[in-house]
């Protein structure tokens, strides 16, 4: 899976009128246009103020206002270097001698006041979809959540399975003991990535495996104590993974070089976790048997 | 000036910003104020001079007290006992501002014109403003009793405003 980023995005309204700032505002809010953050500007002078602040992705600005007016804010911003910050216009500006300025200083769009939601929305949504592009965290541990689902089809065969998506889940949300288990590609030295079954997760896909009744799955979930057989078929899980693992182009095939189960976590794990050069989170849910975790970290 | 296309671009932005539909129509003599009525005005200037100072046309605006309140109500999106005066005079000035762009249309020449900021202006202010210069435009909201009037005084060569 694709690891989400759920910061929201910000955006600066800058506009002299308080009714047009929340007219924007309240289209933009009732969008489903993810996690917005919005801070407002009175003039172009106040929005330059606030850049270095904010930080904003998206500045939607008038053309007309007081002291600094919006193209000129948006060529200082240029001029500034701030070539990234995405900006467009909502203005009753129509001559085409300065809108083809806007758009030389890399004006995104031009609104016409009054104008309909769904023209200000159409326009937004595409400068924040290339943000949220942009700011996509790094590529998954595994090729896709698919493949994942096919390998635990295999494993658990005509048992019936979810698999949940556990973006941002922590080390600690994975129950003691952890079944570690450290890939490598063929001609690399340094470890490629890291598979952690979690407890419950062990006894789940290998009671799965050994297409167990889910008593005794059960049993050894309550317990915390997979049998000998549930955890050949984790390891055998964790082994077969390693065929669903991201890989760049030009590394070699990817196999799993050790498995352990281990009692404690240790630090440097906690740490390759929350580095996340890439991460894959499940969380494993079984009917009758229970709810387990994984995890897979690049390194 | 094709008046009919900015007749319906003000009836454009009136239900734009309020939701209301509504028709305007050309009027012969702006009207007098009423106490409770609002004034806005905007200079229009040549970007040959550029100065806000010396406009060559300004648009004045007209609104009931009614019309007000329906508008910062729509903008704002609150209940209109939730308003404040800074709050009308905001949304009114926002107005006048859209309007005004609709009306640079009926200047004879718009290439160079520059709309200028909105402001305020006092009700004593209106009759003579409402009856200088040269009147190139007065359109009022034609569906009784609601009251607004817009209007474009071209004053180029009205040397008595540079004055001011």
């Amino acid at each position: 899976m694709q690891t989400a980023n759920l910061a929201p995005l910000r955006v600066l309204i800058v506009d002299d009128s308080r009714a047009i700032q929340a007219i924007i505002q309240r289209v933009l809010q009732a969008a489903s246009l993810g996690p917005l953050q919005f801070e407002l500007a009175m003039d172009g002078e106040q929005a330059l103020r606030l850049v270095t602040s904010f930080e904003p992705d998206l500045v939607i600005s008038d053309w007309h206002m007081p002291k600094v007016g919006g193209l000129e804010m948006l060529q200082t911003l240029r001029q500034i270097g701030r070539h990234e910050i995405k900006v467009g216009f909502v203005t009753t500006e129509t001559a085409e001698r300065h809108l083809s300025q806007a758009r030389s200083n890399g004006a995104i769009f031009v609104i016409n006041k009054p104008f309909k939601d769904e023209d200000l929305l159409r326009e937004v949504q595409a400068a924040l979809a290339s943000c949220r592009e942009a700011l996509k965290g790094p590529a998954p541990a595994l090729e896709s959540a698919e493949a994942l689902n096919r390998l635990i089809k295999s494993q658990m065969r005509e048992i019936p399975f979810r698999l949940i998506p556990a973006p941002g889940q922590g080390l600690d949300d994975l129950k003691l003991p952890h079944d570690l288990a450290m890939y490598v590609a063929d001609g690399q030295k340094t470890p490629h990535a890291l598979g952690i079954l979690d407890v419950n997760a062990c006894c789940i896909l290998g009671g799965g495996g050994a297409q167990l009744q889910p008593p005794p799955v059960r049993a050894a979930l309550q317990s915390g104590v997979p049998t000998p057989e549930m955890m050949k078929q984790a390891d055998l899980f964790l082994r077969s993974a390693a065929g669903i693992l991201m890989r760049e182009p030009g590394t070699g095939p990817v196999s799993l070089k050790v498995v352990n189960l281990v009692a404690k976590p240790f630090d440097k794990l906690r740490s390759l976790m929350e580095r996340d050069a890439g991460r894959s989170d499940y969380r494993l849910s079984v009917p009758g048997y229970g709810e387990g975790r994984m995890a897979f970290v690049r390194l | 000036m094709q008046e009919g296309v900015v007749l319906s671009n003000l009836a454009r932005a009136w239900s734009g910003l309020t939701g209301q539909s509504c028709a305007f129509a050309p009027s012969s003599d702006p009207p007098a104020p009423r106490a409770d009525d609002a004034c806005f005005m905007l200079p229009i200037t040549d970007c040959v001079t550029g100065f806000s100072s010396h406009p060559r046309a300004i648009v004045l605006l007209l609104l009931g007290a009614a019309e007000s309140q329906a508008l910062a109500a729509a903008m704002f999106g609150l209940p209109p006992e939730q308003l404040s005066a800074a709050d009308l005079q905001d949304a009114g000035a926002e107005l006048c501002n859209i309007l005004s762009a609709s009306l640079m249309e009926c200047l004879d020449d718009s290439s160079l014109a520059n709309l200028g900021l909105p402001q305020p202006l006092e009700l004593s202010r209106w009759p003579d403003l409402s009856h200088r210069g040269e009147r190139r435009a007065l359109f009022e909201l034609s569906d009784q009793p609601r009251r607004l009037v817009v209007m474009l005084t071209d004053i180029h060569l009205d040397d008595s405003f540079c004055r001011e």
